[in-house]
């Protein structure tokens, strides 16, 4: 049964285990440098749907939950619970997923946080028990957040030199019981944080400063105190199976489509270094 | 570490990129000088086939708008004011697209509460507050004239 560490931490000490995972992507993502790791990329940005760009959403993410049960050869009869969330009013593209599966559906708003939110949540229940495998789950659309957040698409406003690309993608998380690694050792919520910044267009700042408490109060726990590996979460988070303990991990961290922070970690010491430098 | 927020802000400040006024601001210049170089020339074509100075004005304004609206609908118009930034958004051109672009944006939520309700989200503000300047000016109009005699 898991404990609360403190400082919004709490340790699992059944570890439960990442069982599948998938993503599901856009064109842009497609061509970016962490491609190869994409179980799905769309052709176009309408990913075939031609009615809204919400619906084209709604496609990612059905398809980045079907994959991650087809990659853990699972039957959807399988998962007890659905978390899952999205940028939109509502949630409108989670509950038009939902709504194929016969599954008990948890809706969560987290805006950036809400993979991280859905998948410690998950863990939380499979930790206690309550659940035999939960699916965390998380989907934005460009299109989508423009016209939710900001301008019409065909609107010809310039960007600000800070504004930030939304991410077109979905992504699946399937946890269950310990099994095999990777394990969930231990989740940190983090907390609600003003550090007073004005640009709202400068997603990077404002939402680092909500989490760089808890991603240093993570790191710190995880990285530092455990020995095996563990999942660490910003954005999106894929980890290739570890080999062997204390062997290099892979690290695939991907915080929408910013070059300085998206980008692959090779080792353990190169991730804690970059995420200080970047978090703390 | 415990950042205050003044401290985060200039943090901030320090590593975000800024804008690169001498890429923008000769960009801004040239489009928008071309967008009235060319209103300048339908002002003068009109005139030449008899248009009186004012009616050759107010065609110019139309077609002026009409070609930002068709480039809008083509998705031209954005493409071109994400290098020239106000060079399109301040000519009447730039008043054209923000209509059209909300209006396409919206017609997924029909044509009453998306398309006609949807709009003039980013034009509604300048159209309110440009008539309320104008019935302001003609009220001061009106009471100069009246006591200047």
């Amino acid at each position: 049964m898991g404990n609360y560490y403190g400082k919004g931490t709490i340790n699992l000490d059944n570890a439960p285990s990442v069982l599948s995972y998938a993503s599901a992507v856009g064109p842009k993502e497609g061509k970016g440098p962490l491609a190869d790791y994409f179980d799905y990329i769309g052709e176009e940005a309408a990913l075939g749907e031609d009615g809204s760009w919400e619906k084209a959403e709604v496609v990612l993410q059905k398809n980045a939950f079907r994959t991650a049960l087809e990659k853990g050869r699972l039957a959807e009869t399988d998962i007890s619970f659905i978390f899952a969330g999205d940028l939109l009013n509502q949630c409108t593209c989670s509950s038009y997923g939902g709504r194929d599966f016969d599954i008990p559906f948890i809706g969560l708003f987290g805006a950036c946080s809400t993979m991280a939110e859905s998948l410690a949540l998950a863990s939380v229940f499979v930790e206690a028990g309550v659940a035999q495998n939960a699916a965390a789950m998380t989907s934005s659309h460009f299109c989508s957040a423009e016209r939710q957040f900001r301008f019409p698409l065909n609107y010809g406003g310039q960007r600000t030199p800070t504004a930030q690309w939304t991410a077109t993608a979905a992504g699946c998380v399937v946890v269950a019981p310990r099994k095999n690694p990777p394990y969930i050792k231990a989740v940190t919520f983090g907390k609600v944080t003003d550090m007073g910044v004005k640009d709202v267009n400068n997603i990077r700042y404002t939402h680092i400063c909500h989490k760089h408490t808890s991603v240093r109060a993570s790191l710190r726990l995880l990285l530092f105190r455990q020995k095996r590996p563990v999942i660490l979460q910003i954005m999106v988070v894929y980890i290739n199976p570890p080999h062997k303990q204390g062997q290099q991990v892979s690290f695939l961290v991907l915080v929408r489509q910013v070059p300085q922070i998206a980008r692959v970690f090779k080792n353990r010491t190169e991730l804690v270094n970059v995420f200080i430098r970047q978090y703390i | 570490m415990k950042i205050t927020n003044s401290e985060y802000n200039e943090m901030l400040k320090a590593s975000s990129p800024k804008t690169k006024l001498h890429k923008t601001l000769p960009k801004a210049f040239f489009v928008g000088g071309l967008i009235c170089v060319a209103g300048e020339a339908f002002l003068h074509l009109y005139m030449r086939y008899g248009a009186g100075k004012e009616t050759a004005a107010a065609l110019t304004s139309i077609t002026l708008i009409g070609l930002a609206a068709i480039l809008t609908g083509f998705k031209v118009y954005d493409k071109l004011a994400k290098h020239a930034g106000a060079g399109t958004i301040v000519p009447i051109t730039g008043f054209a697209n923000a209509v059209v672009a909300p209006a396409l944006e919206f017609k997924t939520e029909g044509f009453i509460l998306g398309v006609g309700a949807k709009m003039f989200v980013i034009a509604g503000p300048v159209i309110v507050y440009g008539i309320a300047a104008s019935v302001l000016y003609g009220l001061i109009y009106y009471i100069m004239g009246t006591v200047m005699g």
